[in-house]
């Protein structure tokens, strides 16, 4: 049973994808892919449970033709981890962001926004378990066209225009990644993981085709940072982030972002070899985005006057730790990097959500008109402050096990533990400098002489829910430190 | 050298118009003149891997039963680049509804204009 | 207090802010090449779409003649905007032009660097028509070799995309869907718009009668041969879509809305991808749980062949069809 987990919730999510214009009754079509998310985080936890207890992983043909000649998925326990994870903030941030999604989306169009996010959310899974490169350019493709339409949704005049600049920049990306494919291709005559391992490797052996192979290493390195928003081409995400509605935020920042660095983090692994990388300056060069980036969005994230962007530029921060943890080029760094992408899944999700919740209660996208904001929907308040604690760094909080694995994994680098240290703590302490303040004034009064009484009850039980899901995600991942980084290795070395 | 440039000429076109497309995507700012970027970039590696796919004197690969395999082109570029043409179509016409958009609020197709007049739309909002 | 706090950097701004205090105002200082751009923004408005150099040109022409004197600004131009009631975000002056001026210089130098990198790789590349290529490999020598045998049909592309890598073919149609779905959401509007085609004239009605009913046919003949044939769901698809477009220009678009409208080209793809995947579904799940059953593949050469090929044509053929229609339909402005 286990054995058939990955294409099932492959094949179900695109399905109900797929039959929600079928739908007539109004919010069926919400409570068909949530329904449908549930079950697939079910089945990603059964599997993950199996196969971790097994310390085994498989291949999965897709259809009857073995592996080089036809499609191939793999599951191991880090793509279980993945899936499980991706599903639930998945759920949680649509659950959080449906009072705003019944707000910014016009009726006519939610069951088709709903379509496409559950299309989105296939994307993502088949990222996750592919272990064909072609297919994990054909499934960026639909995440790059369906997380476009998740920004243009809302159909302001602002956000179609973040959404044109958003797809620019894909569009752009895609094209080194197909280039990137089309050299790797011509090379070595393989599409699949495994194969394409075996005849890099062989290439590398031989020095054979050295600059093309090189060359297309860089160009999906590049198209794929393009699309997750590191530093020197990260102009695309505050608008399109803070543009968006809510729901939309959420799964932009804390999912597509990280569907790409899975991709790339199989790339790295599975495709060119660590040892390619490493010779090749290619790890160097992802660690220098990273140390830049994490420095550069948090000073421009200390400039925003709007929370959403703020948060955006935030995404921008935590995205480049991901780059500086893989760019160590080590075990170690990788584990991290996975951390991280879990830690940050969890909480900007819930950073967003709990923002969204703010600014319905307080009706104002800018910090003079949120002071206070929190005493009007406290839930939100209290998503908003445990996140930004958790990215600064408080112990017992997701992002402070994710920090500290970067910085156990930096300690072993060659050249790169100074700088990688030094920028964790600068980017700390900046992260530190634009949160707490934040927080301070969302619990502060509006205005003086004025206490606004807390209001905990007010509608919307299933945003609730998803909040206080969320908090119980973050504590999960920071306090099971132990548990998750093993999973983590047992899954690296499964890879 | 340039003997070397003759020979792979296919493949040197397709860098060369990729490189055109590329530039007339990032530079151009006419939404529409970037649309024609987008798909010459992606035009660009459909000939180079419908190039890559050519053997010397190789036949379509319509396979009569027990023919050699030497003589048929490789139809696996073929294929990828049947994907790659549906995935550029669906990325234009996404592009070019957002185009429309933009024009039916702004009266413009020039990103600069858009995004000057976008700016000041959300001060005055 | 505006003046007092503009001179503070920007983190003391941030902590008077937290510290309760309201930020400045919403006007930075005044700046010339923004004023510029304001009035160019207007002037396109009344002349259509008019690059920014063009703009520059005229205006300086215009000052020549008048003797070297600064245009006057036009007299019916807004002056004062209306209240801002959110504080805006402070923009240096001329950012957004120097940003863009920028960003035209980077690409510049990114982009004749990679041009470089790519004629050496293309040098590089394995050389063009060479039988012994790294990509005429085991792989691509399977698909020719043992096609016929293991799907059943002739054309190895076929056979490749819609057996071999048929994963890749319906992440392909979702792609499309995708994208139909997306224009739909952006440019779907219920409402009636007033009409810009007016029906078509004679030499239109003539010609378009003649040959629709051959390329409707061509577009069945490619989608129905695909295992047999160049050709197959994309390609006779594209035929079939554009042959509908044809009957909608020649037709009228009141007659063919009837014949199919949104919601029914709608349906038919959703059905059509439905049976894609569950024709498919089915056999992943039998191919890869090893229970046999397999579709019979018929012989080789003959319609009725190729198992699974021909009904997966049509369904292709059927998703790719209405999702070109629909995007003549959405752009076209008009609905139902």
């Amino acid at each position: 049973m286990s054995y058939n987990i990955p294409f099932l919730s492959i094949m179900l999510t695109l399905v109900s994808g797929i039959l929600v214009p079928l739908i007539r009754r109004e919010g069926g079509a919400l409570r068909l892919i949530r329904g449908v998310q549930l079950g697939v985080a079910g089945l990603s936890a059964l599997l993950l449970v199996r196969l971790s207890g097994a310390g085994a992983s498989f291949s999965y043909p897709m259809g009857h033709i073995p592996a080089p000649w036809g499609n191939e998925l793999r599951a191991g326990p880090l793509e279980a981890l993945l899936a499980l994870t991706f599903s639930v903030v998945m759920l949680l941030s649509l659950s959080g962001g449906a009072e705003d999604l019944r707000r910014d989306v016009r009726p006519d169009r939610q069951g088709w926004y709903c379509l496409l996010m559950q299309l989105l959310f296939g994307a993502l899974l088949a990222m996750v378990y592919t272990d064909d490169l072609f297919t994990g350019y054909v499934f960026v493709e639909i995440a790059a066209v369906t997380a476009c339409i998740a920004v243009a949704a809302k159909e302001s005049g602002r956000s179609v225009v973040a959404a044109i600049r958003y797809l620019i920049f894909s569009c752009l990306g895609s094209g080194l990644v197909l280039l990137g494919i089309a050299m790797l291709y011509c090379i070595t005559g393989q599409l699949l993981f495994s194969g394409l391992e075996e005849a890099v490797a062989r290439l590398v052996q031989s020095g054979e085709y050295s600059l093309p192979l090189v060359v297309s290493a860089l160009l999906m390195t590049l198209g794929l940072s393009i699309k997750s928003a590191q530093f020197p081409f990260h102009a695309w995400l505050p608008d399109a982030h803070a543009s968006a509605t809510t729901a939309s935020s959420a799964i932009l920042s804390g999912l597509v972002l990280k569907g790409y660095l899975v991709l790339l983090l199989k790339l790295i692994l599975r495709v060119f070899g660590p040892a390619l990388i490493v010779s090749t300056y290619i790890d160097d060069l992802l660690f220098l985005l990273g140390l830049t980036g994490m420095l550069f969005a948090s000073v421009a994230a200390l400039r925003q006057e709007e929370v959403k962007r703020m948060i955006a530029y935030s995404s921008s921060a935590q995205i480049s730790y991901i780059f500086l943890a893989l760019g160590l080029g080590s075990e170690a760094g990788w584990t991290a990097a996975c951390y991280q992408i879990l830690a940050h899944a969890m909480t900007k999700s819930m950073i967003f959500v709990g923002a969204g919740e703010m600014i319905r209660a307080s009706g104002g996208h800018y910090w003079g008109e949120l002071r206070g904001a929190a005493r009007l929907a406290p839930l939100g308040g209290a998503a908003f402050t445990v996140g930004g604690l958790s990215l600064c760094g408080l112990p017992l909080l997701a992002g402070f096990s994710a920090k500290y694995c970067i910085a156990a994994a930096a300690l072993d680098a060659e050249w790169q533990t100074a700088p990688a240290l030094f920028g964790l703590a600068a980017s700390s302490v900046l992260n530190a400098m634009y949160y707490i303040p934040a927080i301070l004034a969302i619990w502060g009064r509006a205005r003086a002489n004025e206490d606004a009484p807390l209001v905990w009850m007010r509608g919307n039980g299933e945003g609730k829910c998803a909040i206080l899901l969320f908090l119980a995600g973050n504590l999960l991942l920071g306090t099971a430190f132990g548990p998750v980084r093993g999973l983590i290795q047992q899954g690296l070395s499964l890879f | 050298m340039l003997e070397v440039l003759v020979e792979q000429r296919f493949y040197v076109t397709a860098v060369l118009l990729f490189s055109v497309g590329l530039a007339a995507l990032l530079l151009h700012p006419n939404l529409i003149k970037k649309i024609i970027g987008l798909n010459l970039m992606d035009t660009a590696v459909f000939l180079f891997l419908a190039a890559m796919g050519y053997v010397d004197g190789g036949k379509a690969p319509m396979v009569e039963p027990g023919a050699e395999a030497a003589a048929y082109i490789n139809p696996v570029p073929g294929g990828l680049v049947l994907t790659g043409i549906v995935v550029a179509v669906s990325t234009t016409a996404l592009f070019l509804a957002l185009t429309h958009r933009l024009y039916q609020k702004y009266h413009s197709v020039n990103l600069d204009v858009i995004l000057m007049l976008a700016r000041r739309g959300t001060e005055e909002e | 207090m505006k003046n007092e706090t503009r001179n503070e950097g920007w983190y003391g701004r941030f902590l008077h802010w937290a510290g309760g205090e309201e930020p400045d105002g919403p006007e930075g200082p005044e700046d010339p090449e923004r004023q510029e751009f304001l009035e160019y923004l207007e002037y396109i408005e009344a002349h259509g779409d008019m690059e920014f150099g063009a703009y520059r040109l005229m205006r300086y022409r215009e000052r020549r003649e008048k003797g070297m004197e600064g245009a006057q600004p036009p007299a019916d131009r807004p002056a004062e905007r209306r209240e801002v009631r959110r504080p805006a975000r402070r923009r240096r002056p001329g950012a957004l032009r120097r940003q863009l001026r920028l960003y035209r210089g980077l690409s510049v130098c990114v982009i004749a660097v990679l041009a470089g990198i790519f004629l050496l790789t293309a040098a590089a590349m394995p050389s063009f028509g060479d039988p012994e290529a790294p990509a005429m490999n085991e792989v691509a020598r399977r698909y020719l070799e043992d096609g016929v045998e293991e799907t059943g049909a002739v054309n190895a592309v076929a056979g490749m995309i819609l057996e071999y890598r048929a994963f890749d073919t319906f992440g392909e149609s979702a792609v499309l869907f995708a994208a139909a779905g997306s224009t739909l959401l952006l440019l779907h509007s219920p409402r009636l718009r007033v009409r810009t085609f007016r029906g078509p004239d004679a030499l239109m009605s003539l010609l378009g009668r003649g040959l629709l009913p051959a390329i409707l046919l061509f577009g069945i003949y490619v989608i129905v041969n695909g295992h047999l044939s160049p050709g197959g769901g994309f390609s006779g698809g594209a035929v079939l879509g554009g042959g509908l477009i044809l009957a909608s220009l020649v037709l009228g678009e009141e007659r063919m809305a009837q014949l199919l409208s949104t919601r029914r080209t709608t349906r038919l793809t959703v059905f059509c991808l439905l049976a894609y995947a569950g024709m498919k579904g089915y056999s992943f799940f039998t191919g890869a749980n090893g229970v046999g059953w397999e579709i019979p593949k018929g012989t080789p050469g003959e319609i009725l062949s190729g198992g699974l090929i021909l009904p997966l044509n049509l369904c292709v053929g059927v998703i790719v069809a209405c999702t070109m229609y629909t995007f003549y339909i959405l752009f076209l402005g008009r609905e139902e």
